[in-house]
């Protein structure tokens, strides 16, 4: 693959894991990056850290669809891709293939939130173009191995760090051009117009520097998320929960892989949404991703991983599931957190003798 | 024949005063030099006043532009072809005062809304001109950049005048509390990004480049100057001490000078821009 600068892995890259299957989109992870970072004047319509309805919900608007379009129609040989990424379809007097979002795309946040049609009783409904299926897509920064929005700058004002693979932009050197704007597929960067430079994602790295997880994956009720550290494939380990679904199960997976980013963020697919659609947005392993997820149930290690997912505020470098319970590490040898790999199910009676009175089901 | 004579003197008069006014009220002829002679100025400069007399006393310089297709990004589309330039000087500050014509004006910052701007480029010290794009290693400019943006003093309510009122909790905050809260709501003030704060607070900024992308703020830089927009065209004009140029500029000695446009409405910003192909000669009267 072309980058334009030469390739220079950090030390150690950071990453996340995200179980898209148990997301319900309440935005709570939205809203902790918006109160720590993005309060500010000129910030109102950032969203570092968004949750939208796919496949019709965006943020900004059509940004998928828009740079697979610029794309064009490529070509996958099994696993092996072999078209082009935007750092190859690049249009002559440009750094990257890119486009720039208008201010009026960033209007709406989630544009066709739950948005869905399916038949229902009788065949009575609106009928609407489109399948009987959505999922919601958490979308940060993906803190790519060859970023996009640092192949844009001009000015060299966009660094990734050395220690953990953070990607941030320089606020003294950002003269505001927008090329990252334009250069980031996944439009992680956002300009703001009080300050006149562009300001993006940066991985909560003062919590990171102390081993504590970003802010988007501890604040998570759903317990969708898991934050740690992504080897090469070659030194995957298995007892690494990153590589582990990453490398070894290869169950969690890059976000539209053939844009040539290398994205450090990885997606454990929905298993209820056509394989066509899920190979365009994750690549060939998907569908077999799928159906690894469909049977996790009966993998004990699996399951105990799964239940380490939002179990701890620090960073899991290490794990292990035995005896149903799953025991997680940080990078010091430190125990973190222990939980049953099968969550304990207790059945309360709908009457309450001690009160005397009927439970509610609320929930 | 007396009728004849008594008609004709006071037509002469007539036509002789009628003469005496055309010729006020027509347009000075513009004098265009093929260099950029800035001229000693009788009185104060007008470094804020890009529509002051004093400037018609200085020759005009026709600058032709091209755009910047050498290195990416590239400007795509052509924008400003020329730019006209008038320059004065006092001895202690030379201004420049450059004319386009522009019908739109932009100076607004937003979400791929780019202000209209202008910079002008000399050369650091004496000797042999530097690449004219923006310097080499080794070889440095000194470029005064003035952004129609840097004139807009509430930009939230420029773009969007009839946003509600928003409550900003680091703008209420006070001592330590505020620079932590700064630090993270809005970091570029809080390091003093020259898009946020120049010395005197004036919408021209000095830098120093050793090539394309390595633009630099002096954070010491003395400038002054002030864009109008009317009737279609910019007027801005773009001023520091010639003490900054570091003898580039010096009164009875020639030098070079470069001047680049960027058209907002072009989406034109960063290396996206229209500029001069070769150096002008400068001559500043002794």
């Amino acid at each position: 693959m072309e980058y334009p600068y030469e390739g220079s892995r950090p030390r150690r890259q950071f990453a996340g894991l995200f179980d898209i299957n148990k997301c319900i989109a309440c935005q709570t992870c939205s809203l902790a990056c918006k109160t720590t970072w993005t309060s500010g004047r000129g910030q109102e319509y950032m969203f570092w850290n968004n949750v939208e309805s796919k496949p019709r919900g965006f943020y900004p608007l059509g940004y998928d669809v828009n740079i697979l379009n610029l794309l064009g129609e490529q070509a996958w040989s099994g696993q092996r891709y072999e078209g082009r990424t935007i750092f190859e379809a690049v249009p002559e007097g440009e750094r990257v293939l890119g486009w720039r979002p208008a201010e009026e795309d960033y209007a709406h946040p989630n544009l066709g939130e739950d948005e869905i049609h399916g038949s229902i009783e009788r065949g009575k409904a609106l009928s609407l173009p489109q399948e009987n299926w959505m999922f919601y897509l958490m979308r940060t920064c993906n803190h790519c191995t060859y970023p996009g929005c640092l192949a844009s700058c001009p000015r060299g004002s966009i660094y990734k760090r050395a220690e953990d693979g953070v990607v941030l932009i320089d606020q003294e050197r950002c003269r505001g051009y927008q090329e990252c704007v334009r250069g980031c597929p996944y439009k992680k960067v956002y300009f703001n117009p009080c300050t006149g430079t562009s300001e993006k994602c940066v991985g909560c790295y003062p919590k990171m520097e102390q081993g504590e997880v970003s802010q988007c994956f501890a604040a998570c009720i759903g317990k969708v998320r898991l934050q740690g550290w992504v080897s090469q494939p070659a030194q995957a380990r298995e007892d690494n929960p990153v590589d582990y679904l990453v490398h070894v199960r290869k169950m969690a997976l890059p976000y539209m892989p053939q844009l040539g980013t290398e994205p450090n963020m990885f997606y454990v697919p929905p298993i209820h949404v056509p394989d066509a659609f899920l190979v365009q947005l994750f690549g060939p392993n998907a569908p077999a991703a799928v159906r690894q997820y469909r049977e996790a149930k009966d993998d004990p290690v699996l399951r105990g991983l799964f239940a380490l997912f939002g179990s701890t505020d620090k960073i899991i470098s290490r794990f292990q599931v035995a005896n149903e319970v799953a025991v997680a590490w940080d990078d010091q040898g430190r125990e973190l957190v222990r939980v049953p790999a099968r969550e304990p199910v207790f059945t309360r009676p709908a009457v309450d003798r001690l009160y005397q009175i009927r439970r509610q089901n609320t929930t | 024949m007396s009728t004849t004579d008594d008609n004709t003197l006071p037509r002469r008069a007539a036509l002789a005063l009628a003469a005496v006014a055309a010729a006020a009220c027509r347009p000075k002829r513009v004098l265009h030099l093929d260099h950029v002679l800035v001229k000693r100025a009788a009185g104060a400069l007008p470094l804020k006043d890009p529509g002051a007399e004093a400037w018609a006393d200085a020759p005009e310089h026709e600058a032709t532009l091209s755009a910047q297709r050498v290195a990416p990004p590239m400007l795509q589309e052509p924008g400003i072809p020329k730019v006209r330039v008038r320059g004065l000087h006092d001895g202690t500050w030379l201004a420049l005062r450059l004319e386009w014509d522009d019908r739109s004006k932009s100076a607004l910052y937003g979400p791929s809304i780019f202000p209209d701007a202008a910079a002008v480029q000399f050369p650091r010290g004496e000797g042999a001109a530097p690449s004219v794009m923006m310097g080499h290693p080794g070889g440095p400019v000194r470029i005064l950049y003035w952004k129609a943006a840097w004139q807009t003093d509430d930009m939230l309510t420029a773009l969007h005048p009839n946003r509600p009122p928003t409550h900003y909790p680091y703008e209420v905050a006070t001592g330590e509390h505020r620079a932590t809260m700064e630090r993270e709501y809005a970091p570029a003030r809080f390091v003093h990004n020259p898009n946020v704060e120049r010395p005197n607070n004036a919408p021209v900024l000095l830098a120093e480049a050793e090539m394309f992308g390595s633009l630099t703020a002096l954070p010491d830089g003395r400038t002054d100057g002030k864009g109008v927009h009317e009737n279609g065209r910019w007027r801005v004009v773009l001023a520091t001490t010639l003490e900054m140029l570091q003898g580039s500029a010096r009164p009875g000695r020639d030098g070079s000078v470069a001047f680049a446009v960027w058209d907002g409405a072009g989406k034109n910003a960063g290396a996206r821009k229209m500029r001069s192909d070769n150096w002008a000669r400068l001559v500043v009267e002794a």
